[in-house]
């Protein structure tokens, strides 16, 4: 039961993981390697505020998901007017020195000591120490970051990236600004890293820079690969699949126990090479929103046709 | 003077070693405009293949290095003609061989373990002390890597600026389109950069070997270098081999008065840096935006 209970955590935030990369991956088309970096600077500022300052964990992981968006913020302002590519260059650069920089920050970060001791939140009616409790807590966190991901899926901020994401030159002819909006998309994104990271470090009540290191900013992209890019329902398959699949793995009992991690790890790559090769647009591809606008406008379009006629 | 000469010479070495990585990297990109990301792996395969063929079956020194260079050029246009070919775009085959990447270095892991392999002590294990102030010591291996990298880069830049072939290669990284319009055949060049760049791979790789010995993830800080150095060249062969140099001294001489662990740090918040400085600025923009007004007047 703690085993399926523990699982379901961070299933759960493998969610939050996937939807929050699908803002600026999705729809935005900002394909970002330092999502695990991001997770780190919100899993860190979290653990910090909480084990130093006695910050309630509460409030930690909201600041921790502010945090996470600041950072990104500021990272995207400053490389805002990089085209597609060399945007993945940088965002690969920032998630070295994030991790690099957590790592060397010992006053602060204990390096790559870690921090040990991270508290569980506690809510009105006491602390979630038990598992049941905390997974239960994550469980809500999460259901509430879904809704808001889907509800921003479906504003026409999500439009306004999608529009950047096709052409800048549009963009700006609409009126809107393409660097306000890009910061805004990654921000939005980097306060779920940030969020996410909290949780998993409560979880684990242990915060270390291998967390958040390279690795799982790649599992984060092949979440939104496996799942379809742009597609925050997609976002959810993947990470689930993805989380799935060591499980099942496992549960086969073919391959011995110290080559698990290894054997996991050659299937995510290879389900990365797979679904690049045979299905880019991964297992519910993006779906187009002009259908439901066009719908929407078929059915005025009677009594707009109407007065000419008359 | 007595600690910084030494240091110098080991930075150079260094240079030199992200160098051959760099440049077979850098060839890549610059012609094809390809991340070829799992080229760090098939560096830490060649690694293995030689030591396995060398440590484990003891064939013939020579036979070996020639069966690895080989085998990792085939490699490389293996890659190319068969994974990358049928991709629809560059962040497709940079997602591709992130994949290929983890894939590989995990198969390493199921088949030699986590830990560092070693082939057998050799002559190029012995240490040669350097002439100048203090005392300099520097394998042989060291040595003979630093002459791949010195006569691979020569060899490049004479391919590449005498002869016709250079000038297909020169000409498909300015401008692939127009290439192909005159006559090149742009496919053959992208398989030539592979292996010519998978090749100079598989030395790295040999050198790696021998002198720390291959880990399944070794291929990874190399190709972050390599990375980092062909971003640095814009687009030009003899400028990667110059940046290694700068870069190994730098990484000396930052080991000499800073910890090393922040070595790495201060080498990525330099690339970072790079990259947003090399923003345009909003000036900058106003002036390209204007000659397409002033055409208009005759003054």
């Amino acid at each position: 039961m703690n085993y399926a209970l523990s699982l379901g955590v961070f299933m759960a935030i493998a969610v939050i993981v996937a939807m929050s990369l699908n803002v600026s991956m999705g729809y935005a088309g900002l394909v970002s390697i330092a999502h695990g970096g991001l997770m780190g600077v919100g899993g860190y500022t979290a653990s910090v505020l909480a084990t130093r300052y006695d910050v309630p964990m509460t409030v930690a992981l909201v600041a921790g998901g502010v945090a996470a968006a600041a950072v990104g913020a500021a990272f995207m302002l400053a490389v805002a007017w990089t085209g597609a590519f060399e945007f993945i260059l940088a965002s690969f650069a920032f998630q070295m020195v994030l991790i690099e920089g957590i790592s060397r920050w010992t006053s602060v970060t204990n390096g790559t000591r870690g921090l040990s001791a991270i508290p569980r939140p506690s809510l009105g009616f006491g602390a979630l120490d038990s598992l049941g409790a905390y997974a239960a807590f994550v469980g809500v966190v999460t259901l509430a970051a879904a809704v808001a991901y889907l509800a921003v899926g479906r504003s026409t901020f999500a439009i306004r990236l999608r529009a950047l994401r096709a052409s800048v030159p549009a963009v700006q002819a609409a009126g809107w600004n393409p660097t306000a909006l890009k910061v805004a998309a990654f921000a939005v994104s980097a306060a779920g890293a940030g969020l996410a990271g909290g949780l998993h470090a409560s979880m684990i009540s242990f915060a270390h820079p291998a967390d958040f290191g390279l690795r799982v900013s790649i599992i984060a992209v092949a979440y939104l690969l496996v799942g379809g890019v742009g597609n925050m329902w997609g976002a959810i398959v993947g990470a689930l699949t993805l989380m799935a699949l060591p499980e099942i793995v496992e549960a086969t009992n073919v391959v011995p126990d110290h080559l698990l991690g290894p054997v996991e790890r050659i299937i995510y790559g290879a389900l990365i090479m797979a679904m690049v090769w045979l299905r880019p647009n991964g297992l519910l591809p993006e779906r187009p929103i002009v259908p439901r606008l066009a719908a929407a406008a078929g059915n005025r379009r009677p009594t707009v046709q109407a007065v000419p006629a008359g | 003077m007595n600690t910084l000469y030494p240091l110098l010479v080991n930075g150079l070495l260094e240079g030199s070693r992200i160098g051959i990585a760099g440049l077979g990297f850098a060839l890549i990109f610059f012609t094809t405009r390809e991340l070829h990301f799992a080229y760090g792996a098939a560096l830490a395969g060649a690694g293995y293949l030689f030591f396995q063929l060398f440590g484990r079956l003891a064939w013939p020194g020579w036979l070996t290095v020639v069966v690895v260079l080989a085998a990792s050029a085939a490699g490389g246009v293996a890659v190319k003609v068969v994974l990358y070919r049928p991709l629809r775009d560059h962040l497709a085959i940079l997602l591709f061989s992130f994949g290929l990447a983890i894939v590989l270095e995990n198969v390493y892991h199921v088949v030699f373990g986590p830990s560092d392999v070693l082939p057998p002590i050799t002559f190029l294990d012995r240490v040669a002390e350097l002439p100048g102030p203090g005392l300099t010591l520097v394998r042989y291996i060291d040595f003979a890597g630093f002459a791949a990298f010195v006569v691979a880069t020569a060899l490049l830049l004479v391919v590449l600026e005498r002869s016709r072939v250079g000038a297909a290669i020169q000409a498909v990284m300015r401008d692939e389109g127009m290439a192909r319009l005159v006559g090149i055949r742009t496919g053959q060049i992208a398989v030539l950069v592979y292996a010519t760049g998978s090749l100079l791979g598989g030395i790295s790789g040999i050198v790696h070997v021998t002198r720390t010995g291959v880990r399944p993830d070794s291929g990874f800080e190399v190709v972050l270098f390599a990375f980092i150095v062909t971003l640095l060249a814009g687009g030009r062969i003899g400028r990667v081999a110059l940046w290694a140099l700068v870069i190994g001294v730098v990484r000396a001489l930052v080991a000499w008065r800073l910890p090393t662990e922040l070595s790495t740090l201060l080498v990525f918040v330099a690339m970072l840096a790079y990259l947003v400085a090399r923003a345009p600025s909003p000036g900058r923009r106003r002036l390209q935006a204007r000659p397409v007004v002033a055409t208009g007047s005759p003054s």
